[in-house]
């Protein structure tokens, strides 16, 4: 028991005196650079004070990050309508070339039809309606 | 002391408390004898001389205690000359409002450990700029010893005792190092160290505590 009580005792008187020691260090050096000349810095501006303030830095930073992921952001969403919008264009332009095609076929066939229709007229008059068609035909001469 | 004209006594009057702690704290018997008597008032720019000359007094008595103290807790001598200058602008700005409810000393400590932490928040919010530090390194730090050690084996084991201290120090958060400093470095007591950073006197004996089991870790590993 009294060996430890020493043990305490020596480590506690260590303790002082390294608290001790540390206390005079810095009071040595302390008035070491306190005895020595130095120049201050002068005072900055009221506005660079302002533009160099960790809030105004952090405005900044935040403004720098907002600018370099919107900016690329809205370039990217125009791009996309513009996209969008041309193939639009393309679509109609298409449905309006086949709309054109549609309706130059149709008038095609309209006269084919009529082709077709005058080609099935038959020429020939049958026996039983000669003497009609021959006075028609005198008529019309 | 015993040039300060009559009428500052009656300046120092204005403000009885404040008076009590200078006469504590500057132990002299004029400034003793002239805080109890009251002379005619005068204008307000007399008082404003008056106060000036008054804080030109506190801030040559404390001047070296608060570079002390700034540059124990930042290690770089041009930030604590800059804050030392800081703090006392900041003190004469204020001078005239200081109720002397606490010592001047207590009220300049404060006001020094609040520049500290601004520095510090500076430091760490301004990540981007590469701020010019003169922090001097704590092995450097510790060749600093009186030179009244006796004979060299002691001056290299007071050395190594300095430097195992400016390690553990250099480990401690920072509110646990300023209680330090305040305590082991300016030997304020507990109570004076509560006022200075607005803390309670458990709060300041904790932070000591953890402090202090620190550093006996650090010179008890060189056992």
């Amino acid at each position: 028991m009294s060996i430890e009580n020493n043990k305490q005792g020596i480590e506690d008187i260590e303790e002082e005196n390294a608290l001790r020691h540390f206390r005079q260090s810095v009071r040595s050096w302390s008035e070491n650079e306190f005895a020595q000349p130095r120049v201050v810095a002068a005072r900055r501006s009221a506005f660079s004070r302002t533009v160099m303030s960790p809030v105004a830095g952090w405005a900044l930073a935040c403004a720098v990050l907002a600018g370099g992921v919107g900016v690329p952001l809205q370039i990217h969403h125009r791009h996309q309508l513009a996209l969008q919008q041309q193939a639009l264009i393309e679509q109609q332009r298409k449905a309006a070339e086949e709309a054109a095609k549609l309706s130059a076929a149709s008038a095609m066939n309209d006269d084919e039809l009529l082709n077709h229709l005058d080609s099935d007229i038959a020429q020939t008059t049958p026996d039983a309606m000669q003497p009609l068609a021959s006075l028609m035909n005198e008529k019309s001469q | 002391m015993a040039d300060y004209p009559r009428e500052f006594t009656w300046v120092n009057s204005m403000n009885p408390q404040r008076d009590v702690n200078l006469a504590r704290e500057m132990p002299s018997t004029e400034m003793m004898a002239t805080t109890t008597t009251v002379l005619e008032p005068m204008g307000n720019d007399a008082v404003a001389t008056q106060n000036t000359i008054d804080f030109a007094q506190v801030a040559g008595l404390y001047r070296p205690q608060i570079f002390r103290f700034l540059l124990a807790s930042l290690r770089d001598p041009d930030a604590a000359e800059t804050l030392t200058q800081d703090c006392l602008l900041k003190a004469h700005r204020n001078w005239a409002s200081f109720r002397g409810e606490s010592s001047v000393m207590t009220w300049l400590l404060r006001i020094a450990i609040n520049l500290q932490k601004d520095h510090w928040r500076n430091r760490r919010l301004q990540f981007w700029k590469t701020t010019s530090s003169n922090a001097v390194d704590t092995e450097d730090a510790s060749q600093w010893l009186p030179s009244t050690e006796s004979s060299p084996e002691v001056q290299v084991v007071a050395r190594d005792q300095v430097r195992l201290v400016w390690k553990a120090v250099k480990g401690l958060s920072e509110r646990q190092r300023t209680v330090f400093m305040l305590r082991h470095v300016e030997e304020m007591e507990i109570h004076e160290i509560a006022d200075s950073m607005g803390l309670s006197e458990g709060t300041v004996k904790a932070h000591l505590s953890r402090a202090m089991v620190r550093v006996r870790a650090e010179l008890g590993g060189r056992r």
